[in-house]
């Protein structure tokens, strides 16, 4: 596929807007906004930056650089191992199904918008339940195949995933439109600094859990009213 | 390779019951001498003879549960690992469960002292028909500085294989100079405790009653919640490592009296 601009595809990915189902997740944030803890624009950012450095830091921008690279040398069996591994790490359940659903669908929309023969081989292998489907490997295998480099791939996925639980605070805390989008700005030197610190990880360092979070994804089964299904 | 401390113990079924077959130790490791619990299970205790965990050591445990056999094993003390100037401790522990067996693994806390460096890895090859009890805990140790977190690095890796596919990775790591005490991590906690159940009796509805249960007489720092197999996941933050064990205790409690239809193991310490 010919791309005179690959900017273009990558906005469209990193659309909080796109029909990913990821709107219908706090992935545990919703247990920190029922208890309190999360009340107001400030606190909602402190959650979102250790959210930012933590889990995606070690496990799905991680795991995109990693995607990326088995593209490089052409080792797709290493992208399925990566998605059997992120389907291992989720202890909570309502996050680790609601990562599936989102990853499936990502999966499936976005081979469609841009195929390719990866895009294809991940599909069988969904079909055969090998694997589960995730949005890293979509940013990892989209951007590879469209010619983007590795940090604007991993940089477009953190971007996307800040911008999404940002929308869900909005309507979630709530937060204003505009506060919503303040953070977007104020978190960008933490997503540069992000980007810089994935692209020096050891690959042993993959999956680093946050026990706190974890414990808040497990809590939010047990929440009685809810916005979020994670 | 040589390690600090190595064993290898192997238990089968020999007419309905199930036996030790096979035990080996060298360098610091020793283990008790098998006992039997009050529902026939074999309990073996493990003892480090060296007093604590120092700069550079390994260690290897390798299970193995044959076909239809049940095994629980303990530690006999809590797991202390001291400063670490050259060489990081490196832990590696190796459970194999085949067909219908049963292994129930009972860790008592690690304390990590001042300048600590420890990475644990567990690897579990398991039967679908199989079940899997285990637990782990992360305690900081007293410093004279009144740190709270003495360690430098504590790592634990646990990856569970089901008929030989990974289903459950779990990777812990407190890093002090990573701002343990904020949101998200410990939450001001000190402690961590994790527990693994894998059955194929558990379900949504067990998880339910089993939070329902805890629910009813501890508000502490915990969740839980069913694995992508038939199996729990208990993960507690506390401040005190008995919290950690009255929680354990009356998971395992509620474990037996609802799953194996008999009272918890005793584990005689």
């Amino acid at each position: 596929m010919a791309m005179t601009n690959a900017l273009f595809p990558i906005l469209q990915l990193s659309d909080s807007q796109f029909p990913s189902g990821a709107f219908s997740h706090s992935f545990g944030l919703e247990t920190y906004i029922s208890n309190g803890t999360i009340n107001s624009s400030a606190s909602f950012r402190k959650v979102l930056e250790i959210f930012l450095a933590n889990q995606f830091v070690y496990t799905d921008g991680l795991a995109c650089r990693l995607a990326y690279e088995g593209l490089e040398i052409g080792n797709l069996e290493q992208l399925w191992q990566l998605d059997q591994s992120l389907y291992a790490l989720g202890m909570a359940r309502e996050t680790r199904e609601g990562n599936r659903r989102i990853g499936d669908r990502f999966v499936k929309i976005v081979s469609t918008l841009y195929p390719n023969q990866v895009f294809d081989q991940y599909n069988m292998e969904l079909k055969n339940k090998n694997v589960f489907g995730h949005s890293a490997l979509v940013f990892a295998i989209v951007s590879k195949h469209l010619g983007i480099e590795r940090e604007t791939a991993i940089s477009s996925y953190g971007f996307a995933t800040a911008s999404s639980l940002v929308q869900n605070a909005v309507r979630g805390v709530p937060l204003g439109q505009t506060e919503g989008q303040k953070i977007l700005v104020d978190i960008q030197p933490l997503l540069t600094d992000i980007v810089n610190r994935i692209m020096l990880l050891d690959e042993t360092e993959f999956g680093i859990g946050a026990p706190g979070l974890e414990i808040a994804q497990m809590q939010h089964e047990a929440i009685d009213v809810r916005l979020f299904m994670s | 390779m040589t390690y600090t401390g190595h064993l290898q113990l192997e238990a089968s079924e020999r007419y309905g019951k199930s036996v030790l077959s096979d035990a080996y130790y060298n360098g610091v490791f020793k283990i008790s001498r098998p006992t039997y619990t009050d529902e026939n299970l074999p309990l073996v205790q493990l003892i480090h003879v060296g007093g604590g965990y120092v700069d550079g050591d390994t260690y290897l445990t390798e299970i193995h549960v044959k076909n239809m056999a049940k095994l629980a094993v303990t530690t006999q003390a809590s797991t202390k690992v001291y400063k670490t100037p050259h060489k990081q401790v490196m832990q590696r522990a190796l459970y194999k469960l085949e067909a219908n067996t049963e292994l129930h693994m009972k860790q008592d806390p690690l304390i990590a002292y001042k300048d600590a460096r420890f990475t644990q890895e567990t690897e579990v090859h398991m039967d679908q028909s199989a079940s899997f009890f285990f637990t782990d805990s992360v305690t900081p140790g007293w410093s004279k500085e009144g740190t709270l977190f003495p360690f430098t690095c504590i790592t634990s890796k646990l990856k569970v294989y089901q008929n030989g596919r990974l289903v459950i990775f779990d990777h812990l790591r407190l890093k002090p100079d990573e701002d343990l005490m904020q949101l998200l991590q410990l939450e001001g906690n000190t402690h961590v405790g994790s527990l693994f159940f894998i059955h194929s009796e558990v379900t949504v509805e067990w998880i339910q009653k089993l939070r329902d249960y805890l629910a009813s007489f501890c508000d502490d720092q915990y969740g839980v919640s069913l694995l992508q197999i038939p199996g729990v996941c208990l993960r507690i933050l506390a401040k005190r490592t008995s919290l950690i064990e009255k929680i354990f205790a009356a998971v395992e409690e509620f474990i037996h009296s609802t799953i194996y239809n008999r009272s918890a193991i005793s584990w005689r310490k």
